[in-house]
């Protein structure tokens, strides 16, 4: 087992290094860079910029070195835990990050939950019905839960919202509460604004959910173990909860890998239509303004979490299936 | 019922109502097997073997139905009844199952959950079916392994499936079968995916229980070879029928019919059981679509004439137990025609 | 269960063909099957699919809703009642208008007409508000002659599907600046609709490519490709898709920009088919009838595309059709937060961005009707997937 983990730590590091390169070539592929968007934003402010400052922005961020020597400082500087410096907002990554990671994994978490406990119990219903009213039902909510666009479907609802009700779908807080200190009462408030980003988002992962978990315990139930175990007097509960369900959970333990880059970044469009304060609008805007250290450090960070996730989650498949483990 | 008999099964019928037609698997099959006597079931891939099989302990697939028949049980405690008309998720058919009759299935690899242990699996036998405490079970299940043969039946019950070789597995899986003291033993092919020498060890150890326990043995298999050293009396099944029955040496002295001679000309010597049928012309029909009059005869060698599908030939009594379903000995019209069960359950 | 009394032998029960061999005893049956046993097994494999497709009755509707999606997307100029950049200022953000058949007194009209619009903008919120005109009826025209076009930019035509004379007909209301939301949907479906299948296409060509090479070959080969796949799977989707269509230059044409995307979306696209056809070409390899083909001095490109291919041709399509959707989708999102397609093309997601505003989209919901669009496609691509899935393999 150990060494099994260690060979696979291993193989984790050309993996990474190769991330590393292809994610610094992307960042450099767009014409231009942050300077220029910087500067064609101040412009547009009316500011005047000298040549000598432009210069000396491009001094200070070492634009003008060798593409080695930038690649180097960056990968350098990450691994010493210092993500680099957004020229566009003017602030360290690292602080940018952290200013929005809380609430990004809050609504990430949320959303996790509300597709685990809606999507399980209906794809298991689903399963053991086949092909009743409400396994047809549930059948069609699903496959209309996927081919919604998430952002449509936000899009949806804040016009429903402020159509129906008068309210104000997006962000988390009501404006009376942002920027004050913790509170009871701001807490309450977030919780009725973090039900809209917890269905939108969660809704195409729940419906992915419910369709995954009733082909896979369809699958199982087909199995000759479980005939056996029938022949042998189980009864039906039990013969669905001892033996099909326990291997059916395993694709969803191996979405790990998946879940954890969703977890830090949360769904990007969503929260530009949410306008939530989440990581994820961050990097599209770095993506648009080729704000590159922001950008290139922020997909750095989801790959590397989506290597790790994958090594949990095989890590995890390994310690729930005995016979993986000694492969 | 017969006094001696275990169990009487009397003109199955079981359909699949799907939406692609009608599957006929079985089509009125009669056997019974006395107490304490073991009973070969030979015929060749698709017959319906492991369905009869799946009749009794009424676990058959999703949209299995039987429509007609009955499955007269003698249980533990005298009582009779009939397993056909039973709820198939009740309580009585569920303390049958693997308390009463107990299974062996044809694939060691697969009949078992891979993710929970040996032991995990033959106890769970005995936690449905007897009151034993943590203590006692865990004594009961060494000793069963032990019993069939496995070695170190200490460590070896905290096993993973795919942890031992076929040859173990579907010892363990004979262990499981025995956990509970059955009455009736159904052996669903249990040896056709095992190596041949361990095939042999296998099948010597399933008549050994069968004998020191004094259970009923009803062995499924399409090898006839295995049939020979194996039970007491034979049926031939062909297309969901018994075609012939007779006390195991009568029928490979004396076969009479066409089927039954045919598979014993193809009993395998060296070759694996996919080449042992090709003495027989042609292949099994589809069940959907049966032939009309006896079903043997688009295959059959020995044709007597146009009587051959235009009637169903009847079970013809040869005496010395032994019946066979052929117009080459009788006239006899079977007094059930297979056509009268659409027409009724329609 | 029947109880009633069994029927005797029946009578009628017709005389089948006669035996085709004599029924003689000590003939030995022929051993082997028939020697076209091979192509017969293959062709109806294909007829076997299309049975079990053809019970699946929602796939089928969502082959048939696509056919005519694609259909409409292809003739769109046909169909479409206006010209997607026909901007008519006097009907600004104006409300869809219901086909009708009957009026406000309860009149049946044979020739389906629309209500004409009172306009006028409110004093205070500058807001215009439209009122429909009972007085004014509006009749629908099929093969309605209007403004001359192109087909397909060659060939001329005037007529169109439906259309008024004047007084517009909006049946999905218009934009921003006038433009009409059901023709530049008719419009955008051809874009949206292409990019997904040729986009599916390149996919697949990159992933059988790809996974073909790495399972066939095996070695040195497999495990660069392996390697790459595993480092590509790492980074996120949405950002790399991203980072890619900003890098397309600003200046280039719509059509570049058009074929830029796509292979954007199917760069990413190919690594799980790769996978599954690795896996495939793994197992095949050591499969009998591709030994023999080799044996008998078969080229390898004939084995691969002759022998190999056609054994999961059918698992293919299936996936293919399963992967359209997320393609339609990536443009449409990209596409939505302006890095994708941009104006003056015309595709869903182009339409979407418009509603991307707020204070539009709370007076003009109907902006959102290209989002329909997209979910019924989308839709039904995926039952249509899903029944090809099914088809291909019933045990999988
Ligand atoms: N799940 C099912 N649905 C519909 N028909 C089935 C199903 N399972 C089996 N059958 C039908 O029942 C017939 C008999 O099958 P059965 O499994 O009893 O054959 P068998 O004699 O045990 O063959 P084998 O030697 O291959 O095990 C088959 O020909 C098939 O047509
Ligand atoms: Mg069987």
């Amino acid at each position: 087992m150990l060494n099994y983990i260690a060979r696979r730590l291993l193989v984790m590091i050309p993996t990474l290094v190769a991330i590393s390169m292809l994610v610094f070539f992307l960042i450099q592929l767009p014409p231009g860079d942050a300077v220029t968007s910087r500067l064609a934003e101040l412009q547009a402010e009316g500011k005047d910029v000298s040549e000598a400052q432009i210069a000396a922005l491009r001094a200070r961020f070492h634009l003008d070195d060798p593409m080695p020597m930038q690649y180097l400082r960056w990968v350098t500087g990450f691994l010493r835990g210092d993500l680099g410096y957004s020229i566009v907002n003017e602030q360290p990554v690292n602080t940018l990050v952290y200013d929005r990671l809380g609430y990004t994994v809050l609504i990430a978490i949320a959303c996790v939950l509300f597709t685990w406990v809606i999507g399980f119990p209906i794809g298991f219903y689903s399963a053991i019905r086949q092909y009743s009213v409400s396994d047809y039902t549930f059948t069609i909510i699903a496959f209309l839960g996927m081919a919604t666009p998430n952002f449509l479907l936000a899009l949806a609802l804040m016009y429903l919202g402020h159509r129906y009700f008068g309210i104000t779908v997006g962000g988390l807080f009501s404006p009376e509460y942002m920027g004050e200190p913790f509170s009871f009462g701001k807490f309450v408030d977030l919780l009725k604004h973090l039900w809209i980003p917890m269905v939108v988002v969660g809704m195409a992962g729940t419906a992915g959910l419910v369709r995954v978990m009733r082909a896979n315990l369809l699958d199982e139930l087909q199995k000759p173990y479980v005939v056996t175990a029938r022949a042998k007097g189980v009864g039906n509960l039990k013969l669905i909860f001892k033996y099909p369900v326990r291997i059916a959970i395993n694709p969803f333990i191996s979405t790990i890998g998946w879940m954890l880059p969703m977890i830090f970044s949360g769904d990007a469009i969503v929260g530009v239509v949410l306008n939530l304060p989440t990581i994820g609008p961050l990097l599209l805007e770095a993506l648009m303004t080729q704000d590159m250290f922001l950008a290139g450090s922020l997909i750095m960070i989801m790959s590397t979490l989506t290597v790790v996730g994958t090594l949990l989650s095989d890590l995890a498949l390994a310690a729930l299936d005995p016979r993986i483990r000694y492969d | 019922m017969k006094a001696e008999n275990m169990i009487e099964v009397e003109d199955l019928f079981l359909r699949f109502y799907r939406d692609e037609g009608v599957i006929k698997p079985l089509n009125g099959v009669s056997f019974q097997i006395p107490t304490g006597k073991s009973i070969g079931v030979v015929g060749e891939s698709g017959c319906g073997k492991t369905m009869t099989a799946y009749s009794l302990l009424r676990i058959l697939p999703r949209g299995g139905e039987i429509v007609r028949g009955a499955l007269r049980f003698r249980r533990k405690n005298g009582e009779i009844v009939d397993l056909a008309q039973m709820d198939p998720d009740g309580k009585t058919i569920k303390q049958i199952r693997g308390g009463e009759i107990a299974m062996i299935f044809q694939e060691p690899m697969t009949a078992f959950s891979p993710v929970h242990t040996l032991y995990n699996q033959i106890s769970e036998v005995l936690r449905i079916h007897s009151d034993m405490d943590e203590h006692a079970i865990r004594k009961r299940v060494v000793e069963l392994l032990g019993q069939v043969g496995i070695p170190e039946p200490e460590q070896r019950a905290d096993a993973y499936p795919f942890e031992f070789s076929g040859g173990m597995r579907q010892r363990a899986m004979i262990a499981m079968a025995l956990a509970s003291n059955p009455r009736l033993l159904i052996a669903d092919e249990p040896t056709t995916a095992l190596d041949v020498t361990v095939q042999a060890q296998v099948l010597r150890l399933i008549k050994e229980i069968q004998g020191r326990f004094n259970l009923s043995l009803m062995l499924i298999t399409h090898d006839l070879g295995v049939v020979a050293h194996m039970v007491d009396y034979v049926y031939v099944m062909y297309m969901g029928e018994v075609v012939e029955a007779a006390p195991v040496a009568e029928l490979f002295a004396n076969p009479q019919h066409p089927y039954t001679i045919d598979l014993l000309h193809s009993i395998p010597k060296m070759t694996g059981p996919k080449e042992a049928l090709a003495h027989i012309k042609g292949t099994v029909p589809h069940g959907a679509a049966l032939p009309p009059g006896c079903m043997f005869h688009p295959r059959c060698r020995k044709r007597v004439g146009e009587t051959c599908w235009t009637r169903e030939p009847g079970m013809t009594d040869l005496g010395n137990e032994h019946y066979v379903r052929c117009f080459i000995h009788s006239n006899a019209v079977t007094d059930i025609s297979r056509e009268a069960e659409e027409i009724t359950h329609a | 269960m029947t109880d009633e009394t069994p029927m005797k032998h029946p009578q009628d029960i017709n005389t089948p063909p006669p035996p085709d061999a004599p029924a003689d005893p000590s003939e030995t049956a022929d051993p082997g099957g028939p020697p076209e046993e091979n192509t017969a097994i293959f062709a109806s494999q294909w007829k076997l699919m299309w049975w079990r497709f053809r019970k699946h009755k929602l796939a089928l509707f969502g082959g048939i809703v696509l056919l005519i999606f694609y259909f409409v997307a292809a003739f769109c100029e046909f169909f479409a009642p206006y010209d997607p950049n026909a901007r008519d200022v006097t009907r600004i953000l104006a409300p869809p208008k219901t086909l009708r058949f009957v009026d406000a007194e309860g009149q049946f009209h044979f020739r389906p007409f629309v209500y004409g619009y009172e306009m006028e903008t409110d004093p205070n919120t500058w807001q215009r508000v439209y009122t429909p005109n009972h007085d004014k009826k509006i009749p629908v025209q099929f093969f309605h002659r209007g403004e001359p076009y192109k087909l397909w930019n060659l060939i001329p035509m005037e007529h169109r599907l439906f259309g008024v004379d004047e007084g517009g007909v909006h049946l999905l209301g218009t934009d921003q600046i006038g433009r009409d939301v059901l023709s530049r949907i008719i419009f955008g479906a051809r874009i949206s609709l292409t990019i997904g299948l040729i986009g599916v296409f390149l996919t697949f060509f990159i992933g059988i490519l790809l996974g073909g090479l790495a399972g066939y070959f095996g070695g040195v080969t497999d495990n660069i490709i392996q390697r790459a796949i595993e480092v590509l799977i790492c980074i996120p989707q949405l950002p790399l898709w991203m980072a890619l269509s900003a890098a397309l230059p600003g200046h280039w044409s719509a059509l570049r920009i058009y074929f830029g995307i796509t292979i954007i979306l199917s760069f990413l696209g190919w690594t799980g088919l790769a996978r599954v056809v690795r896996g495939k070409f793994l197992s095949l390899r050591e499969e009998d009838f591709v030994v023999a083909a080799r044996l008998s001095g078969t080229p390898e490109t004939a084995i691969i595309f002759r022998h190999m291919v056609p054994s999961f041709l059918s698992h293919i399509i299936a996936s293919a059709t399963l992967a359209v959707p997320g393609m339609i989708l990536g443009e449409t999102a990209l596409s939505f937060l302006g890095i994708g397609l941009r104006p003056p093309v015309v595709s869903w997601g182009v339409l979407l961005q418009q509603a991307q505003n707020f204070q539009v989209l709370a007076m003009a919901p109907w902006l959102l009707y290209p989002g329909l669009f997209v979910i019924i496609v989308v839709l039904a691509f995926n039952v249509l997937g899903d029944g090809l899935r099914d088809a291909a393999d019933p045990y999988a």
